[in-house]
C-alpha cells in the first residue's frame, strides 16, 4: 500500500506511544508491511483505495491501545548481571591498588571512567557509524603525537596530558575496535576496491605496532579484528587473506619483542606488581577474593561470548564482538600468565579493571559502557 | 459465533506459539491462519498481534528476522524457539489442567 496519510498518521501515532525511540523505526516498518499485506489481500474484491485503507484501519483497532502496549514491551533493559559482575573486579583491582599503596590517583581514574561511561551511553549505533573514519584518523593522530612528542617508558610511547600519562599503544587498540565496526559496515554493500581499503585500514594498526614491538597490544587488536572480519560477515577470502596478513604480522611483533634486548629486559624489570602481576599480587594479598576474581572474570568472558548472538543489528554484533574481543583476550591472557600458564613473562597486557594504569581503566569502562548500551537494544534487528 | 475478547486475551500467546511451531510466520500471514484454524471464530484486532509478537521476542521465546533487500518488499518472519517450545509445552499443559477443571465444574 502506498502509505497514505491516515495510515502514516496511524504509525506516527503508535510510534509516538512508545517511549524506547530506538525501537520505532522497527514497529513503523512492520506495521507498514502488515498495511500492504491487507492491500494486497484486499485489491480485487471490488473496493476502492480509500475502502481498503478505511478497512485495514478498522482491523488494525485503536493505534492509542497498539502504541499503549508495545510501550510496555519496549522497555530498555540494563543489564545488571554485567554491571555487577565488572563492580566486582573494580572492587578487587581496587583493593589491589590499596594494599600497593595507589589507591588515590586510580580512584581518580575510576572517576573520570564514571562520567565517560556515562558520555558513552547517550551514544547510539548511528553515531559510532558517523564517528568511525574521524575516530579512525583521531586515534592514528594520537599514536603518532605520543610518537614522536611523549615519554618512553620500555620503549613505548606514551602522551603526557599535563600530570596524566597515557598509554598510547593500549589505548589506540580500543579506539581502533569502537572505530572499525562503523568502516566494515559501511563497506559491505561497497565496492570491491573500498571494502579493500577497509580491510587495509584494518590491518594497518598491526604494522605500527610490529614496528614498536608490541606484542601485547598485536594479540589483543589480531584478536579483535580477526574476531569482527567473521561477525561482519565479510567474504571468506576476505577473512582468511586478512587472518593471513594479521598473524604475519602479528608473529613480528613477536619476533621484534622477543629480541628486542635491552628494551624488552628493561620492560620486564619495570613491571611492577600491581600492573602486569596484579593477579599474582592479589592471590598474595587475599587468596579467597583472587579466586572470586577469577572466577568473575572467566564467567564474564563466557557470559559476554554468548550474549554477542543474541544481538540482532550487525554493526552492534560486529562491535560487540570487537569489545568482548579485547575484554575476554586482556582477562584471558592476563590470568594465564600471571598463573603461569603462558611460560613466557608477557609484559604490556593490561588486566582489564584490575591492573593499575588509569587511562585503560577508562577505556575498558568506556567499553563496557558500549557493551551496556548494546544490551539494552539487543533486539532491535535494523540499524536507525 | 464470535469468542469474547477477554475469553481471547491469555490463550493468545498460546495460539500464536502453535502456528509458529509449525513454521516460520509474518504477523499478517499469522493472523490470517489464525482465522482459517478456528474456522474464523478467533477474529482478532490485528494491531493487537505486534505487542504480543514482540513481548514473545523480548522473552526470547521467538526470533525475529527481516526478509527482502532494502527498497522491496520486507516482511518480519517469527520462528518460535528452544525456550518457546517449552514454554508452549508448559502452556498447554496449564491449559489442559484450565479445561478439566472448568468442565468437570460445568458438569457439575
Amino acid at each position: 500500500m502506498k502509505s497514505s496519510l491516515p495510515i502514516n498518521e496511524f504509525i506516527a501515532t503508535v510510534v509516538a506511544r512508545v517511549s524506547y525511540k530506538d525501537a520505532h523505526n522497527d514497529i513503523a516498518r512492520e506495521l507498514r508491511s502488515h498495511f500492504e499485506d491487507v492491500q494486497e489481500q484486499l485489491t480485487g474484491v471490488g473496493l476502492d483505495d480509500k475502502a481498503i485503507e478505511a478497512e485495514a484501519l478498522r482491523r488494525m483497532g485503536s493505534a492509542e491501545d497498539v502504541g499503549t502496549q508495545l510501550n510496555g514491551v519496549h522497555q530498555p533493559r540494563t543489564d545488571w548481571l554485567l554491571l555487577a559482575a565488572v563492580a566486582l573486579l573494580l572492587v578487587g583491582g581496587m583493593f589491589a591498588m590499596q594494599r600497593a599503596g595507589v589507591l588515590a590517583p586510580q580512584l581518580l581514574w575510576l572517576g573520570i571512567g564514571a562520567v565517560v561511561c556515562v558520555g558513552v551511553l547517550t551514544l547510539k549505533p548511528r553515531h559510532l557509524v558517523a564517528a568511525a573514519v574521524p575516530l579512525y584518523l583521531a586515534t592514528w593522530g594520537i599514536g603518532l603525537l605520543g610518537f614522536f612528542t611523549g615519554p618512553r617508558v620500555a620503549g613505548q610511547p606514551y602522551l603526557a596530558v599535563g600530570p596524566l600519562h597515557i598509554t598510547v599503544v593500549e589505548l589506540s587498540v580500543v579506539l581502533f575496535v569502537v572505530g572499525l565496526p562503523g568502516l566494515l559496515h559501511t563497506s559491505r554493500a561497497a565496492s570491491s576496491a573500498r571494502r579493500a581499503a577497509v580491510l587495509t585500514a584494518a590491518l594497518a594498526p598491526l604494522v605500527a605496532y610490529a614496528y614498536l614491538a608490541s606484542s601485547a597490544a598485536a594479540t589483543i587488536y589480531f584478536v579483535a579484528v580477526a574476531t569482527m572480519l567473521l561477525v561482519s560477515a565479510q567474504p571468506r577470502h576476505a577473512v582468511i587473506a586478512c587472518s593471513a596478513v594479521g598473524g604475519a604480522l602479528l608473529s613480528l611483533a613477536f619476533y621484534r619483542a622477543t629480541f628486542a634486548g635491552p628494551a624488552a629486559y628493561q620492560a620486564l624489570q619495570q613491571s611492577e606488581r600491581h600492573t602486569d602481576f596484579v593477579f599474582h599480587f592479589l592471590q598474595a594479598q587475599s587468596p579467597v577474593l583472587a579466586a572470586a576474581i577469577a572466577i568473575v572474570a572467566l564467567c564474564l568472558v563466557v557470559y559476554l561470548i554468548a550474549s554477542c548472538s543474541e544481538t540482532k543489528n550487525p554493526f552492534s554484533r560486529t562491535l560487540m564482538a570487537g569489545a568482548t574481543a579485547v575484554l575476554a583476550t586482556g582477562i584471558v591472557v592476563g590470568l594465564a600468565s600471571n598463573i603461569g600458564f603462558i611460560p613466557m613473562p608477557l609484559t604490556g597486557i593490561n588486566l582489564p579493571f584490575l591492573s593499575n594504569g588509569g587511562s585503560m581503566l577508562v577505556a575498558h569502562m568506556a567499553l563496557v559502557a558500549i557493551l551496556v548500551g548494546i544490551r539494552r537494544r539487543k533486539t532491535i534487528a535494523f540499524l536507525t | 459465533m464470535t469468542v469474547n475478547k477477554e475469553l481471547m486475551k491469555g490463550s493468545t500467546a498460546t495460539l500464536v506459539l502453535t502456528l509458529l511451531a509449525r513454521k516460520e510466520m509474518y504477523g499478517y500471514q499469522i493472523i490470517k491462519e489464525l482465522e482459517v484454524v478456528s474456522s474464523g471464530l478467533f477474529e482478532m484486532k490485528e494491531g493487537t498481534l505486534y505487542p504480543i509478537l514482540h513481548a514473545l521476542e523480548q522473552s526470547e521465546a521467538v526470533v525475529a528476522t527481516w526478509v527482502g533487500e532494502e527498497g522491496t518488499r520486507q516482511r518480519k518472519y517469527y520462528a518460535i524457539t528452544k525456550q518457546g517450545r517449552a514454554l508452549l509445552k508448559a502452556k498447554k499443559e496449564e491449559w489442559r489442567n484450565f479445561k478439566e477443571t472448568v468442565d468437570k465444574v460445568l458438569q457439575g
